[in-house]
């Protein structure tokens, strides 16, 4: 009763307020990124589209297509703060043996699965519009492939086992086990050299119009995503008090 | 606790000796997929195109029998309850990783020569005579392979279709190495020096530390539960 009193007066009235603000701010984002945003592009703002090898597919068509930037960097952005959630969820999961780490860790897992393929799937969009081909076999796009696919191996792994302590425990140390990914996907630039992936926003964030937009999109799909992350790990807290009650 | 390493090391040898778990099944496996991948070069391509290739088929071979060799052993542990006993004594877990982890590596490094010998005699390849400056490349990547594939072939080798599960869950986790691996020695067998792929060599080791360090963390507890 304890628990579900908290989850009513604090938790709920929580996630509530991060699903409205989220959302919220999402659609004004989205609004403003597809419709309102008219800005003055100075040369040089589409230093971004030229990559160092591959033929841009039609220049006539790249103007509007940087607005799919303000999707895909905060789900990338989000992808990367799953990741942590899952290492430091299986951490201390592995220090108190809480069930509650454990719910934590499978929400970030599969709320980051969704903003990876999300992220992959807008740059494929991007990719065809500015590099002729949606997929590149460079380091960007293939580390985060490989993320998404450990993202997906750690679910296969856990619903192959039966037993929930089995469970949680080898769901916690493939988490952890995942961290070596982490600078590969965020150093691959620095690591392999640029191939096609932007190394950076800068020469676009240079507009104002669009830096101050690309600064709320951020926190908003943040926002947006960290909703599905509280509503999800009460769902697995819960459905794991029930397990536990039969 | 040298001693300790000494013993545990011992027993990994004899059951290796015995069973010939990962020399067996990988050697043989990997000779196999050397020859499959020398009949796919057919009209056979030259020069560079051919050691670029060749070395992505002898890591992707390399990568499927390591994979197959892990399993088996743990499954054969497993099944005769020899893991339960040893898991009775009172010795630290990380100690058994490090014995299975450097009984694996040198397993694993005499299965990478016989694929290279293989791939000398049936591809014209000439990774035998490379092989002195390959050899740092390919124990630092047998290291972080064998180092994280310990783990996660001991939580895999208790559950249903332990095998596919292995691959699936090995594979994205190893493929800083695979990436880094590929490339130097690619570069090596192009004709360049070690001292080039210096930094490809330190990324390994790093990447190994970080497995290691891991899996002496986490080897008990997955044994445990």
């Amino acid at each position: 009763m304890a628990r579900s009193s908290t989850f009513a007066r604090v938790y709920f009235p929580l996630t509530l307020l991060v699903g409205a603000a989220g959302l919220g701010l999402t659609l004004c984002v989205l609004y403003h990124a597809l419709i309102v945003l008219d800005p003055h592009m100075p040369d040089g703002s589409f230093a971004i589209f030229a990559p160092p090898e591959t033929p841009q597919a039609n220049p006539m068509k790249l103007y509007d297509s940087y607005r799919i930037f303000f999707v895909h960097l905060p789900c990338a952005l989000t992808t990367a703060l799953m990741s942590m959630v899952m290492a430091a969820a299986g951490v201390l999961y592995l220090i108190s043996r809480h069930r509650r780490w454990d719910a934590l860790l499978m929400a970030a897992v599969e709320v980051g699965a969704v903003t990876c393929l999300l992220t992959m799937v807008t740059g494929y969009i991007w990719g065809d519009f500015a590099w002729g081909k949606g997929w590149t076999w460079e380091p960007r796009l293939t580390s985060t492939l490989i993320l998404w696919l450990s993202f997906i191996a750690l679910m296969m792994i856990r619903g192959a086992v039966e037993d929930e302590r089995k469970k949680r425990m080898f769901s916690a140390v493939y988490g952890l086990a995942t961290v070596p990914l982490y600078p590969l996907v965020s150093r691959s630039i620095e690591m392999f050299g640029r191939m096609s992936h932007p190394e950076s926003l800068e020469s676009l964030l240079r507009v104002n119009e669009i830096s101050e937009l690309s600064a709320v999109a951020k926190p908003a799909l943040i926002l947006f995503f960290l909703f599905f992350l509280m509503v999800r790990y009460w769902q697995l807290r819960l459905a794991g008090n029930i397990r536990e009650l039969r | 606790m040298i001693r300790t390493l000494d013993l545990l090391i011992r027993r990994e040898a004899a059951i290796e000796r015995r069973t010939l778990g990962w020399l067996a099944s990988m050697g043989l496996l990997g000779v196999l997929g050397v020859i499959v991948l020398g009949l796919g070069f057919s009209p056979e391509p030259s020069g560079d195109v051919k050691s670029a290739l060749s070395v992505a088929g002898l890591w992707l071979v390399f990568l499927f029998a390591g994979s197959v060799g892990m399993s088996r052993t743990f499954a054969q542990e497993r099944e005769s309850g020899a893991l339960d006993g040893v898991m009775l004594l009172p010795i630290d877990p990380a100690l058994l990783y490090l014995a299975k982890v450097m009984t694996g590596m040198v397993s694993l490094l005499l299965a990478l020569a016989g694929m290279a010998a293989a791939a000398h005699i049936f591809m014209h390849l000439e990774v035998a005579l490379v092989f002195g400056r390959l050899l740092p490349l390919f124990a630092l990547a047998a290291l972080g392979y064998v180092a994280a594939g310990t783990v996660i072939a001991a939580m895999t080798s208790s559950l249903r279709g332990r095998d596919a599960l292995l691959a699936i869950a090995l594979f994205p986790i190893v493929v800083p190495l695979f990436v880094l691996a590929t490339s130097a020695s690619r570069d090596v067998l192009l004709g360049t020096s070690l001292e080039a792929v210096w930094e490809e060599l330190i990324m390994l080791a790093a990447f190994d530390a970080l497995y290691l360090a891991l899996g002496m963390l986490s080897f008990g507890k997955v044994l445990e539960a």
